[in-house]
Formats: C-alpha cells, sequence, structure tokens
C-alpha cells in the first residue's frame, strides 16, 4: 500500500504525454522537472515562449473589510490599489538564509489573492491567519483548487493574445500589474511577471480547467513555436534574469 | 514577350525562377511564384474563369482585385475561392464552379434561352403551384442554385482568432494608409496598418510605378518597423462595432481589434459601366490590367480598346501600348482631350481617339471580338471596332464601408457622380481616395494629417479639406444605342438594369426593397460593383434623385468570411476531476455532466451496483458543489435561501436542505454540515454548482449575509464516497478516528486524518448504504483515491460511476434535481415536505408561495413506480396517459427516471402523476410505450431498504 502522501498537480497528464521527467519536488508536490533539457527550454523561452506548471505555488484568499490592511500587514508591504502586484520579500524562518517573495493583489476591496513560493505556504498561511485574527476576515488557502501556468517568452503576448481579449501588451499591461479576464473561455486572474527583458505571466484559475487551458495554450502556441518547460529550466530562467 | 506574359521589369512581383504547375478542370498551366491563380490563367491563355449565377454566362477577369464574382473558383474543398487574389502555389488543382458539363459548354447556359420566363423575383412568382409538385421543383433549384460544393467530409481545418489593440488603426496601405501610419507611430502611438493587398503601396504598385514611388513606400515601412508599428497585409477588416471594435480576417484568422482611433484611407475601386454584353470575358476594369501587367507582367490580350471618362484611362493605353499591346482606340466620354503627352504617344502609337465617345456594346463568341462606341450625345453614327480585350476606367467607387457602418452619412455629389461622406464619427478620420479624387501627392498630405489627428485624439475630420476635386467618374448611367445583349447591373446575381426597371414598376421603388426582391447587391461582391449602378437606375426610373433614393445599409462582413474563421479555435472548456487520469487509466467510460466529465461506469454498472449493495464501492464526487460560509451570519443566510431550518443545527451535524427561488420551484440542494459555530460547509449539485454559488452570492451581497464570506470550495476539495456495508471496514485502518456508529452516527461530520491526508468526513448516503464522503485537498486526490482502492479491493470493492448511483439512489426513491424536477417543480409536490418548515421564524425564498401550495395541495407529484415492462424500453419522458375510449390517450404525467434494480429485480422508476392517481400505493397507471400501454403501478417511499437501517448501521 502507498503510503507517503504525494500531491499531483492537474496538469501531471499533459506534461506526460509531452515527456517529462517527473520529480517529487518539497511537501510531496509532483512536478516535470524537464522535457527537453533545461538548456533547451531555456533557449527556446528566450526566442518564442514556454509555458511552465507552478501550481505548487501558495495560494491564498482574504476575504473581508479588512482585507487589504490584514494582507499588507502580514507580508510587510502595503498592497494597494485594485490590479497593482504587491511584492514582498520575508525571511524564511526554517531557513534564515532563504528569502521567501511573496506577492498580493487586491482583487475587489474586500478581497485578496496572495501567492507565495511552494516552500513558504505553510509560513504564508501562519502570517496571514494571525495577521487576521479574530477579526471578521477569511483567510482560505486555495492551493489546491487552482492550477499556476507560466507563460514566459517574447512571443507571450501573442500567443495570450489569442486566448484573452484584453491588452496584454507591456504599455497596458505592465509588469507588476495583474488583471482577472476570460483566457480561453476561463475566468483567470493574470499577474504579468516578467523576468528580466523576458515577457512573463501567471495564470492562475480554476484547477478542473487546468488540463484544458494547459492544451488550448500549446495549441495556440503552435505556430509561434511554444514548447513546455519544467520546473528545473523555470527556475534557472528565474534566477538568471533576476537584477 | 512570350504569349501574354511580358519580360520582367521592376515592381513586378512575378518570380521567373519559381516557376508553378498546376491544374485547372484538369488541364496542367505553369505560372510563376508570385502569380495569382487569374494572372497565371491570363498569361496561359485562358479566358472563361467561372459561369454566372442564373444564366451561367462565361466569365473572365473584371476588377481583379477580389472584388467582383466573375473570376470565382473552386479549390480542393474550398468554394467560391477568388482566383485573382488567391497566390499560385505549386500542384493547385483548381476547378471551375457552377458549370455542367464543363466549362466551356456549360448546358445551364440555357436557361437564358429561356430568360423572359425567368425575369426578376421569378422564384417569388413561379413553382408554387401546383403544392404537390414543390418538392420536385424544389430539388430542380436546389441543385441549380449556389456556387462551388462543400464537401462534409472534410477534416477539420485549422482556424483561430487573435485580439489586437492599438491606439490608432489604419485601413488601408496606400499612400494616404502609410503616410497616416507613419504620422501617428512620430506622435507616439501604437498603430496598426491593415491592407488586404499583398503588400503596402495600394495603387502605386500598379498604377504607373516608379523608382520614386518605390523608395517613398520603402521609407515608410521602414520607419513603421522601426517605430514598432504592426502591419498586417493580405487582411481585410470586414466590420466595424460600437467603440471602434473592427473585425478583420486574414485567411484562416480572425482578428478582432479594439482601436482608439481609426483612418479609413481604404481608397476607392472602379466599377463597370453598364451596356450590351458588359459581363463578357475580354471586358475588364483598366485597374484590373495595370495589376496584370505590372505586378504579374501580363497583359489582357493582344488588340484592345479603352474606354474611360478621366485621365485616368490615357494613362492605362500608354501604359499597355508601352508593354507592346495594340491599342486600336480610346474612347473618352468627355469632349476634351486628354493629357497632352499621353494624347501625343497615343497619336504617335496610332491609336485611334474618339473623344465624347464611350461603349455601347461588346459582341464576340466565347469573348470580346468587337466593340460598339457611340458617341455620348447620340449626334455621330456608332463606330464598330475589332479588339480582343476593352478595358474600361469610368466610374470610382470610394470603399466607404467601415466608415459608414461608424455612422458617417452618405451624400451624392452630382458633380464628382460619387457618394461622399459627412458627419464622420468621433474617432473615425477619412484620407485619400475614399474621400473624393484627388492626386497622389494630395493623398499623402491628407494621410499625414489625418494620422496626426487621430494620434492626438482630435475632432473627427474629413482630410480632404482644402483639396482640388478633380471629377473623375462617370455621369452615364446606361450606355445610349446600348443593345442587343443583357446589360448587367449586378453581376453576383445576373440582374440586369430591365430587371431593375420592372421591379421598380412592379412597386418595389424603395432601395432596400429594390435590393431584397431582385437581389441586387446580395451576392458575394456585396454591391461593389452594383451599388450605385442600381441606386441611380432605381432614381432614374422613380424619378427622384439619387440623394432622395438613397442606400442600402452596410453591414459586416464587407467581404466574405469563412465559417471557420468566425469559429476559431475549438475552446471548449471542459472540468476534469483531480483523479480523472485515473478513471482514463481504468476505462471508465466517460460522460460529460454540465461541465464536467465523469465515469459514467467502468464496465458493467450492474456490477458496481452488486459491489456497494453486498461489499463495498468508491466514487468520485468531486464535481459536487463544496462552498466555505463562514460569518455570524450564516445560519440566518441559510434560513433565508433553504426551506429547511438550520438554527437549531449543531456543531458536527449535517442536514439535507433544498433550496428554492421566491416562486417556490426548486433550484438545487445537497447537505449542509456545521464545521463550527462559524463556519458551515455546504454543498450543492454538480451541475448546479456555479449557479447556487451565484445565487448565494447575490442574496449575500443584497444585504442577507450579515458578515457571511462564502468561499467555492469546488475545485480546491476533491470528494469520494465510499458506500457500502463494508465501508467501516475499509475506512477505520486509515484513520485514527473512531468511526464506530456510536462516536460517529448517521448525518454527521468530523474532521480526520485519512491515510495522513487532512480530510473532512460526512457520514450521509445517498446510495442508501452506511457511507463516507470524504472530502479532501485537491491535490491529494490521486494519493487518497488509490490508497482507498488499494485498502477496499479485498473487501470486495469496486469503482463505481454515475450510472450505478443513479440506480442505487432510485432504489432508495431520491430525486436528482433536474432530471426528476423542473422549471415548476416545488418540493411538496417532489414528495419532500418533510424537508419544508413553513413555520420557521425566519422568512425564506418560497415560503409565500409554498404556503399557497400547501393550503390548496400540489395538483401532480413524483412518486415510484414498478413495472414488469424491461427497463430499456422505458425512455425518460416517456408519458403517462389515461387510456379513452375512442381517440387518442389522455396525457396526464411523465416518466423522470427509470432503471433495472439488480438489488430488486425489477423495473423501478419515478413519474409525475395527478395527485388522485399518486395518493394510492399500488394504483395502476398506463405508460405510453411505442404505441402500446404498459401497465405500472404507483409505489410510496424507497424501494429498498424502507426503514434506513442499513444507513444507519
Amino acid at each position: 500500500m502507498t503510503t507517503t502522501p504525494f500531491l499531483t498537480s492537474p496538469l501531471e497528464a499533459c506534461w506526460t504525454r509531452l515527456g517529462a521527467t517527473i520529480v517529487e519536488a518539497g511537501h510531496g508536490w509532483r512536478v516535470p522537472d524537464s522535457f527537453a533539457g533545461h538548456d533547451a527550454e531555456m533557449r527556446i523561452a528566450r526566442r518564442a515562449v514556454v509555458i511552465g506548471d507552478d501550481t505548487p505555488r501558495g495560494k491564498f484568499r482574504l476575504q473581508g473589510d479588512g482585507a487589504q490592511q490584514q494582507a499588507s500587514d502580514a507580508i510587510g508591504v502595503a498592497v494597494t490599489g485594485t490590479g497593482v502586484v504587491c511584492e514582498a520579500r520575508v525571511a524564511d524562518r526554517e531557513d534564515a538564509d532563504r528569502i521567501l517573495q511573496v506577492e498580493g493583489v487586491l482583487l475587489r476591496p474586500d478581497l485578496c489573492h496572495v501567492g507565495c513560493e511552494m516552500d513558504g505556504q505553510t509560513q504564508v498561511l501562519e502570517v496571514l491567519t494571525q495577521s487576521v485574527g479574530d477579526s471578521d476576515t477569511t483567510v482560505t488557502d486555495v492551493t489546491h483548487g487552482r492550477f499556476e501556468l507560466r507563460v514566459v517568452g517574447p512571443a507571450a503576448p501573442v500567443l495570450l493574445s489569442k486566448v484573452c481579449g484584453l491588452d496584454v501588451d507591456s504599455r497596458a499591461f505592465p509588469s507588476g500589474t495583474a488583471m482577472q479576464t476570460s483566457v480561453a473561455k476561463t475566468a483567470q486572474l493574470v499577474i504579468r511577471s516578467d523576468l528580466g527583458e523576458l515577457p512573463a505571466y501567471r495564470l492562475v484559475g480554476g484547477r478542473a480547467l487546468g488540463a484544458y487551458v494547459w492544451d488550448t495554450l500549446m495549441e495556440a502556441g503552435q505556430e509561434l513555436g511554444v514548447e513546455p518547460i519544467g520546473a528545473q529550466g523555470l527556475g534557472m530562467l528565474t534566477e538568471t534574469t533576476k537584477p | 514577350m512570350k504569349g501574354r506574359r511580358i519580360e520582367a521589369r521592376p515592381g513586378q512581383v512575378v518570380d521567373r525562377a519559381e516557376p508553378l504547375s498546376f491544374q485547372f478542370d484538369g488541364r496542367s498551366y505553369t505560372g510563376y511564384a508570385g502569380d495569382t491563380i487569374a494572372s497565371a490563367l491570363t498569361a496561359a491563355g485562358v479566358g472563361i474563369l467561372s459561369r454566372s449565377f442564373k444564366y451561367h454566362r462565361p466569365r473572365g477577369l473584371l476588377c481583379g482585385a477580389g472584388h467582383c464574382p466573375n473570376c470565382l473558383v473552386q479549390i480542393g474543398d474550398e468554394p467560391s475561392v477568388r482566383s485573382c487574389t488567391r497566390p499560385l502555389e505549386q500542384g493547385m488543382d483548381i476547378r471551375s464552379q457552377n458549370a455542367w458539363p464543363s466549362l466551356d459548354n456549360d448546358l445551364m447556359q440555357l436557361t437564358e434561352s429561356v430568360s423572359r420566363f425567368l425575369p426578376v423575383g421569378f422564384y417569388y412568382k413561379i413553382f408554387h403551384r401546383p403544392r404537390f409538385l414543390w418538392p420536385a421543383f424544389e430539388h430542380l433549384l436546389r441543385n441549380a442554385a449556389g456556387l462551388g460544393v462543400i464537401d462534409p467530409q472534410t477534416p477539420e481545418g485549422s482556424y483561430d482568432k487573435q485580439y489586437l489593440h492599438a491606439d490608432v488603426v489604419v485601413v488601408g496601405g496606400g499612400p494616404a494608409g502609410l503616410s497616416a501610419a507613419v504620422a501617428a507611430a512620430d506622435h507616439g502611438s501604437r498603430v496598426l496598418l491593415i491592407d488586404e493587398n499583398a503588400d503596402v503601396g495600394g495603387h502605386l504598385r500598379f498604377d504607373r510605378p516608379d523608382e520614386t514611388v518605390t523608395e517613398r513606400i520603402a521609407q515608410c515601412r521602414k520607419a513603421l518597423d522601426q517605430a514598432g508599428a504592426t502591419i498586417l497585409t493580405r487582411t481585410s477588416v470586414v466590420g466595424w462595432y460600437q467603440d471602434h471594435w473592427l473585425s478583420a480576417v486574414r485567411g484562416n484568422r480572425l482578428y478582432k481589434i479594439r482601436a482608439g482611433a481609426v483612418v479609413v484611407a481604404s481608397g476607392a475601386f472602379e466599377a463597370p459601366p453598364i451596356f450590351a454584353g458588359n459581363d463578357r470575358p475580354g471586358v475588364l476594369l483598366a485597374s484590373a490590367a495595370q495589376r496584370l501587367l505590372h505586378l504579374h507582367g501580363v497583359i489582357p490580350g493582344q488588340r484592345g480598346v479603352i474606354v474611360t471618362a478621366s485621365d485616368a484611362g490615357w494613362a492605362v493605353a500608354v501604359d499597355l501600348i508601352e508593354a507592346g499591346v495594340d491599342i486600336v482606340a480610346i474612347a473618352d466620354e468627355r469632349p476634351e482631350p486628354g493629357p497632352p503627352e499621353q494624347h501625343e504617344t497615343l497619336t504617335t502609337a496610332g491609336v485611334v481617339i474618339h473623344q465624347g465617345y464611350t461603349i455601347s456594346a461588346a459582341r464576340g463568341a466565347r469573348g470580346v471580338d468587337e466593340v460598339d462606341l457611340v458617341p455620348v450625345d447620340g449626334t455621330a453614327a456608332k463606330q464598330t471596332i475589332r479588339c480582343d480585350f476593352v478595358a474600361l476606367s469610368t466610374s470610382w467607387i470610394p470603399s466607404a464601408e467601415l466608415a459608414t457602418m461608424a455612422g458617417a452619412r452618405s451624400h451624392y455629389d452630382e458633380t464628382l457622380a460619387e457618394m461622399t461622406l459627412e458627419d464622420l464619427p468621433e474617432g473615425i478620420f477619412l484620407a485619400g481616395r475614399v474621400a473624393g479624387p484627388c492626386t497622389a501627392e494630395q493623398e499623402w498630405i491628407q494621410g499625414s494629417a489625418a494620422g496626426t489627428a487621430a494620434a492626438a485624439g482630435g475632432p473627427s475630420h474629413d482630410s480632404t479639406t482644402g483639396t482640388t476635386p478633380i471629377p473623375r467618374s462617370s455621369q452615364i448611367v446606361v450606355s445610349p444605342g446600348s443593345a442587343g445583349d443583357k446589360r448587367f447591373v449586378c453581376f453576383c446575381e445576373d440582374v440586369t438594369d430591365t430587371d431593375i426597371e420592372t421591379a421598380v414598376a412592379e412597386g418595389y421603388d424603395r432601395i432596400e426593397l429594390l435590393k431584397r426582391y431582385s437581389t441586387v447587391g446580395m451576392g458575394p461582391c456585396q454591391g461593389r460593383m452594383c451599388g450605385l449602378n442600381s441606386i441611380r437606375l432605381c432614381a432614374q426610373n422613380t424619378g427622384q434623385s439619387v440623394q432622395e433614393t438613397g442606400r442600402t445599409t452596410g453591414r459586416p462582413p464587407v467581404t466574405p468570411v469563412s465559417l471557420g474563421a468566425l469559429a476559431g479555435q475549438k475552446m471548449e472548456p471542459v472540468q476534469l476531476s483531480a483523479i480523472h487520469d485515473w478513471h482514463v487509466g481504468h476505462e471508465a467510460r466517460l460522460m460529460v455532466a454540465g461541465p464536467w466529465m465523469r465515469p459514467e461506469h467502468y464496465g458493467t454498472p450492474e456490477d458496481e451496483v452488486r459491489a456497494v449493495r453486498e461489499a463495498a464501492g468508491l466514487i468520485d464526487v468531486s464535481p459536487l458543489g463544496k462552498l466555505k460560509l463562514t460569518g455570524p451570519g450564516v445560519a440566518t443566510l441559510l434560513e433565508r435561501l433553504y426551506v429547511n431550518p438550520w438554527k437549531d443545527l449543531r456543531r458536527g451535524r449535517v442536514r439535507y436542505g433544498i433550496m428554492c427561488n421566491d416562486e417556490g420551484i426548486i433550484l438545487d440542494d445537497g447537505v449542509c454540515a456545521r464545521i463550527s459555530d462559524h463556519e458551515w460547509y455546504v454543498s450543492t449539485t454538480s451541475t448546479g454548482a456555479s449557479g447556487a454559488v451565484e445565487w448565494m452570492e447575490w442574496w449575500r451581497q443584497s444585504g442577507w449575509g450579515d458578515g457571511v464570506h462564502i468561499t467555492d470550495m469546488t475545485e480546491t476539495h476533491a470528494a469520494f464516497n465510499l458506500a457500502g456495508p463494508l465501508s467501516r471496514q475499509i475506512l477505520q485502518p486509515l484513520t485514527s478516528r473512531d468511526l464506530s456508529h456510536g462516536k460517529f452516527p448517521y448525518m454527521r461530520a468530523r474532521r480526520a486524518k485519512v491515510a495522513g491526508v487532512p480530510c473532512l468526513l460526512l457520514r450521509i448516503g445517498f446510495t442508501g448504504e452506511l457511507g463516507y464522503e470524504i472530502h479532501c485537498p485537491a491535490g491529494y486526490a490521486r494519493y487518497l483515491w488509490e490508497t482507498l482502492i488499494e485498502a477496499g479491493i479485498p473487501h470486495g470493492l469496486l469503482p463505481f460511476g454515475v450510472e450505478a448511483q443513479r440506480v442505487l439512489r432510485l432504489e432508495k426513491g431520491h430525486f436528482i434535481v433536474g432530471q426528476d424536477t423542473d422549471a415548476l417543480t416545488d418540493p411538496l409536490a417532489a414528495d419532500a415536505p418533510w424537508a419544508v418548515r413553513l413555520d420557521k421564524d425566519e422568512d425564506f425564498l418560497g415560503r409565500r408561495a409554498l404556503t399557497r401550495i400547501s393550503e390548496e395541495g400540489p395538483r401532480q407529484r413524483l412518486v415510484g413506480f414498478r413495472t414488469r415492462r424491461r427497463a430499456d424500453a422505458l425512455v425518460e419522458g416517456l408519458q403517462v396517459v389515461r387510456p379513452a375510449d375512442r381517440g387518442a390517450p389522455e396525457i396526464i404525467g411523465w416518466i423522470s427516471s427509470c432503471r433495472y434494480s439488480p438489488t430488486l429485480q425489477e423495473t423501478i422508476g419515478l413519474c409525475w402523476l395527478p395527485t388522485e392517481l399518486a395518493e394510492q400505493q399500488d394504483t395502476p397507471f398506463h405508460i405510453h410505450v411505442e404505441g402500446q400501454l404498459e401497465l405500472a403501478h404507483v409505489h410510496h417511499g424507497p424501494f429498498y431498504d424502507p426503514q434506513g437501517e442499513r444507513l444507519r448501521s
């Protein structure tokens, strides 16, 4: 009998079909380590567009009149106007040398999205819960209920323009902004989070639609040379494009 | 010169180093890369490209610009391809359409010989009687009508859509469009330039091109590239919608474009004059001749006549002479001579110049053999001239469709003999020939002004202000003395000037009525060739002015769009459970259930039912709606939304609830668990989840949800139902929570770790057996499901699907919202009065209606039934009838569910019956099955375990 709980992304069958090497990341999540090798994947990311699965990232919702203030208090950065991504760097209490990246987005005056790296989920949930305290605000961990895709590369805006009616160009939707919109006829939170010069988007949507959205993007991106990118390539890409 | 192909010159787009072979109607031809199909066929001497719609007259190249229907061909399974704009490809198999048995000898051309019996609107007048013959007529007409052939077996093509956004969209890449785009880009605007041709440059590419012009176009292109502007060629803007929302088509892709401002620089196109035989192959527009000559290096014929009303025709004549064509005559309807330089060139070349003349007829066996030129004032005799083609340059129509769709008003300018535009709406700017006649240099200037104004967000204006109009279009409606053959107004629908005259005489004297009756302007060109001519003819026949006659309303699409492009990439969102891959891997037969894909069964539903009744079964119920409600006001909100009471529900307990609207109609049902004082976990039906969430949220935000927060956890939590007498034995080893009945009784909720996964357990039983609904974080679903299966297999556990669940719940007599209920079902009629608490303290949705129904009693009731008939013959939806002594039986109810019960070994079901029949147990009634009456008997309560002992075990 299987004894160690593992966690799966809704996209596992999609990456398996594409020949992913699957590894177990922290906290039991199974992730696609690589598809065509991280070097090749990074080259495509710099030249065309890649899609990566980042579902294991922590995702939380704060709901209530005090959500904006409490999210700001918890992550240490003011979560300002609707659609603005407020990024914070929080010291990892498990590892003093490590800094956790956390972002907060005000979705509406009483609803806030907080996202964080996979390793920081427990800590972020705790600080959010502490910040909320006995107030009327509700904190919900929706990590399991949402997929998260990364779409990275110079052709990423063109790819999104084939499935999303909003203007995703840098001038209208610069890095550090977010919007709730329809992508491939599904409701999603789209966060623009460029990797250096590379246009990059996070798509956060309902878990049950994850495979559909992945397949739709892969089909729409065929003409642009879209390829999947594994966790290793995505991580290295993020590291190498840090300022 | 070799045949009709002249030597290579700068500006030509054909690459003679790359020959392409292709077939047309089974015969082999060769063209070059850069050719269009029509240019390659013209170069090969093919004059007849198609047959006309009604009379099957031979038709050849006319406009060369993708406007008219004359060159429509079929390529493979794609009908009605405009061969004058479709690039030639190696190995193309091109076929003519609308001709039988062949293009050259089309038997259907006999229709012309009976044309006197097929007047305008003939299909409104004949074929209607005798009525019994209509099917035969219909068959005949359907076979005769239409262009091209659609193959239903065509494999699905690749189509898609793209959204584009720009501060300034420039429609048209001619001099005005290019300069507008450059000016707007210089202003810092995000610019999108769209042109329907293969390259930008507009008429400058083929209208006497020279190196200076070519260089100027290249500089514009470079400037736009540097500014990051987007240029789309071979793209047609087909519609304008509110707030500058444009649609455009390029091949199989539909663009949806949001523009800040639109510069319409779409130019103008030539339209043919009306004279006898004006549709013969060999009669073409002068601009088509120029395209052939300057872009493809092809001449339209060897011996030609030019007919014009402006200097434009003189330039074409000079171009053709320089290309080695024998131009025998030019007829200019103006009394004054053309430009002196060109006049001298033509005179030197021996061209006979007819001032004040126009064409009255073209004749020939298969094309043009001779034409008649007549004086426009009728003061002299006609001149008959032998030739093999005639190029026409008499009328220009501004390509103003987008501007009129946007709200600009058309005005007929009697001097120009053209429609002009007035009252431009905000954000629409005109530049170039679309705004009126002007020189090429004026087009550059106007474009720049329009681009600057559009980028600056200035008021809309007509950029032609201050330019000098140059009259170019003919004032003649129908050529004088024109006789001996049909005079076509509409080439698409074969409508003649006589047809227009007849239609007006019959009372269709308004342009919109005339269009619908005669079908003028309703063909593939959508009035581009015939629009103005039909208006002028209508005006002539009614005695009104053209301005008074008005024009028909322009609507999208401007040019034909394939249905595939409108549909785009297939995007049908489908929701998959967290363990969908497991289902697929275990040969589940999948079914669509609302937005979800669910396993219907894994092989044999009957075995799955038996497993649940005798051992255990496990079903994936993740699609169930799952809501987390928090806040002090949850109980009150639920009291108002459900017919059940909630305030008395204690922590850790679960209750079934029914949600109704204010008319007492059932909207949804499910169970609600009170997790803590201020936290509840509510489930809804699978297919009704999103509706239920919206309903709750709406009432919450309307003021009923005092401090309540609703979080949809449907996709966050997976849910499985472990059901069967052995389910406790299977589950207990996986959790430290005591599952004994005493510690965890029926209708209770408990948090527990199952195989190390944090879960919420609900002890409920839709199947009628001891059962646990296990809710866990969706990421763990695969692990937990596999663990449960592995633990259950030694006990005889089987996974079961929706079909087995339907049987199991039917054996218990449970209804399914949406299947057994409809938009008129209330809970009292649905045999669930026990759930309705009319006396609870809180008012609730549906109370007033349910109170009335309770007092009056429902007229119909949902009850169970048994029958000896095989279940597979009893389709859900069958009628329950009352037999009549004479005539058809009376319909008194219907079957909502019916299945064979492997447990009871009989057919059971649920049905709607009149209350008087439903009240009595075992009352017989009849089901109407394929013309037979099948006997059934009313059954009250659950069919299986009526006391519910197994649930509570």
